[in-house]
């Protein structure tokens, strides 16, 4: 893996800015593993954010997840394990072969009641997410190759206790394996464990190893922390495709070998997945738009077809000017795209112009393959996958296909009603939590105070129903369904009630659903409360300033004003006033 | 490579790591004298930064034997590259 040297990582480090974005971790350990703070400050430092560790002492991992530890004393975003089986047990480690099942037995349990015990303390005082590695021997790779599933080995034991502590992982929330067999072979093999720093150092991973495990770390940390890219932007010939379209013609591109597949099928497959887990697609390629869309059409072995690809730019066009329309299309940031393709030139083009977009460089020639690359980048990478992901990438087409309504139907009174829209609103319930995590993290721009409460806090509030009310919406029109794409977190306290949240997924705005939701939910609070007083607010941020007068065109009056944010204010007395539009009762 | 371009070498790798000014780890060097952070954990970081550095393999005993004679360090470089 090629990272900058170690004293260069540290002259680096220092000399980033401490006060961007600060994300905190804990890891609690049996071995001495501070080397990898270095590895892992700086993967993150590239996606600006400043990690702070905490060390938990040396083999007292059990002892720091109970009270009045580091655990339950800072409130950390999340927290790493490293169990490392020698120093845990010395029978499971190195006299498997000697002992005798009875003893073996009793170690296993008793290594099983540690974890599940050390999980509980934790979650008693933590909901951060928990990423625990997988148990692994210094000795495993000198050993045969060939092993049989009766004998008493130490590779059969790890086995079996890697799949105990799956089953352990399983029944508990927000515990991720951290799989240190899976990272070693992505690894040079060799050199991912190191005996020499093992016997003077209490420290098992040698430089490899701990390069491997912090670009897998940051990964995970990007997938749960950062703001998610939503699109892939895909090139065509020699991407989705091999040879050259206008050269060849639909029927001549490369796209099946002799074998009824190709490293092309495979890629397609790939994104396919993608699509199928939340990705938007979009095509920019410099091609006549005909002969791609005949492509579509008449090439029978593309996986991927016209209706998976949300915008699609075939053109003579600069990718640049492509990317930002492909982004103002689909309405989602340029910082929301990753761009994918096989020309140094075009990468170093977007790079230069729009830094914001991420790039993908797929080369056709060398001996990686592009399937690897994608998914090895892990941009794409997500921990949970919710209802609204699977749908998300139809979610797109289907309103290319509104648009495309649009045109024909110029008054935008009779589309809306053409639409046959049908609102949702609900009482937020427990299994909502993921979905609502999710859209109080993402949504930047239909978001009146973007407040980004964590986890544990939105779960209290939908516990607190006597002092808040949470809504959720969600949408269908005859073309599809948008899922849950609505939130209002509302707080009262005695006659008056106040918008803490206000949020709508951006996809959904422009068609008076925004302000549908906001009267029904004050009308059904009003309704069964005695309420005086509506209050929302409005905080401004770099991306929000479309929902400035939100609260004012519904009825609202200002009522005081900061430098960066506005209270507005509606008399229950004027509620009849309030009229939700005909085409969404 | 001459043993003024590794002693350079290594004296940015051990400023950079124990965030100590050069002039003075010469001279910490010089005298034994103990140098302050340089723990065993910064041993092993100093190690592993010196073998990525150049291309080498302190065996067992190296490694061990650095951490008690910390002004041995320069020479057994020295001698491992020569």
């Amino acid at each position: 893996m090629l990272l900058p040297k170690i004293y260069e990582i540290e002259e680096i480090l220092r000399k980033k800015n401490k006060s961007i974005d600060k994300l905190s971790c804990c890891i609690l350990r049996n071995i001495s593993v501070e080397n990898i703070e270095l590895y892992l400050k700086y993967y993150l430092s590239l996606d600006n954010k400043n990690l702070a560790i905490d060390f938990g002492n040396y083999d007292n991992i059990y002892q720091d997840s109970l009270k009045n530890s580091l655990i339950h004393k800072k409130n950390y975003d999340f927290i790493i394990v490293f169990l490392w089986l020698p120093n845990f047990s010395d029978i499971l480690s190195n006299k498997v072969k000697s002992s005798n099942l009875k003893i073996i037995n009793k170690e296993i349990k008793r290594l099983n009641e540690y974890c599940m015990q050390t999980i509980k303390n934790i979650r008693q005082y933590s909901k951060a997410p928990i990423l625990w590695s997988t148990y692994d021997n210094l000795d495993n790779y000198n050993s045969s190759s060939i092993h049989t599933h009766n004998l008493q080995t130490t590779e059969n034991i790890i086995d079996k206790l890697n799949s105990n502590l799956k089953k352990i992982i399983s029944k508990s929330q927000e515990v991720f394996l951290l799989d240190l067999n899976k990272s070693k072979s992505k690894s040079n093999n060799n050199l991912f464990y190191d005996k020499r720093y093992w016997y003077s150092f209490r420290s098992p991973f040698g430089t490899e190893g701990l390069k491997y495990l912090s670009y897998e770390i940051s990964n995970f940390i990007r997938a749960v922390f950062l703001p998610k890219y939503k699109c892939l932007v895909l090139d065509c010939d020699n991407v989705l495709w091999g040879g050259i379209l206008g050269e060849t013609g639909y029927d001549k591109i490369n796209l099946i070998n002799d074998n009824g597949d190709s490293e092309f099928i495979d890629f397609q497959k790939e994104v396919l997945n993608l699509y199928n887990t939340g990705t938007i697609l979009a095509i920019n390629s410099k091609n006549n738009l005909e002969d791609v869309m005949e492509v579509f059409k008449k090439n029978k072995n593309m996986i991927l077809k016209e209706n998976h690809f949300a915008s699609i730019k075939a053109n003579w066009n600069d990718k640049a000017s492509n990317l930002r329309e492909i982004a103002k299309e689909l309405n989602i940031g340029l910082n929301s795209l990753v761009f994918a393709d096989d020309s140094d030139f075009e990468i170093n083009l977007i790079k230069k112009e729009i830094p914001e977009v991420k790039t993908l460089h797929l080369p056709i020639e060398g001996s990686e393959y592009n399937k690897d690359k994608l998914i090895a980048c892990g941009y794409f990478d997500k921990m949970k996958i919710t209802k609204e992901d699977k749908q998300k990438g139809k979610m797109y087409v289907d309103e290319k296909k509104r648009k495309v309504l649009l045109e024909k139907i110029t008054d935008i009174k009779t589309y809306l009603e053409t639409l046959k829209m049908k609102m949702n609103i609900q009482i937020c319930k427990d299994e909502n939590l993921d979905r609502v995590e999710q859209m109080i993290q993402k949504t930047n721009q239909f978001n009146l105070t973007t407040k980004r409460i964590k986890r544990n806090e939105i779960l209290k509030i939908i516990k607190d129903k006597k002092k808040y009310f949470t809504y959720i919406l969600s949408l269908k029109d005859k073309f599809g369904d948008y899922g849950t794409c609505g939130l209002s977190i509302v707080s009262k306290k005695h006659k008056s009630v106040y918008f803490d949240i206000f949020l709508m997924s951006c996809r959904v705005i422009g068609r008076g659903v925004e302000k549908a939701f906001l009267i029904k939910i004050m009308n059904e609070i009003n309704a069964k409360n005695n309420i005086d007083t509506f209050y929302g607010k409005f905080i401004q941020t770099a991306k929000n300033s479309q929902v400035k007068d939100f609260y004012l065109n519904n009825g609202f009056d200002i009522s005081r004003k900061d430098i960066n944010s506005i209270v507005f204010s509606f008399s229950s007395k004027n509620i009849k006033s309030l009229k939700i539009p005909k085409y969404l009762k | 490579m001459n043993k003024k371009i590794i002693q350079n070498k290594i004296l940015r790798i051990l400023s950079s790591i124990l965030k100590a000014d050069i002039k003075k780890l010469k001279e910490y060097l010089k005298s034994s004298k103990n140098i302050n952070n340089w723990d065993s954990l910064s041993h092993i970081k100093i190690i592993m930064a010196i073998e990525e550095e150049f291309n080498i393999k302190f065996s067992n005993k190296e490694i061990s034997k650095t951490i008690d004679d910390k002004d041995k360090l320069i020479d057994t470089v020295f001698k491992m590259l020569k």
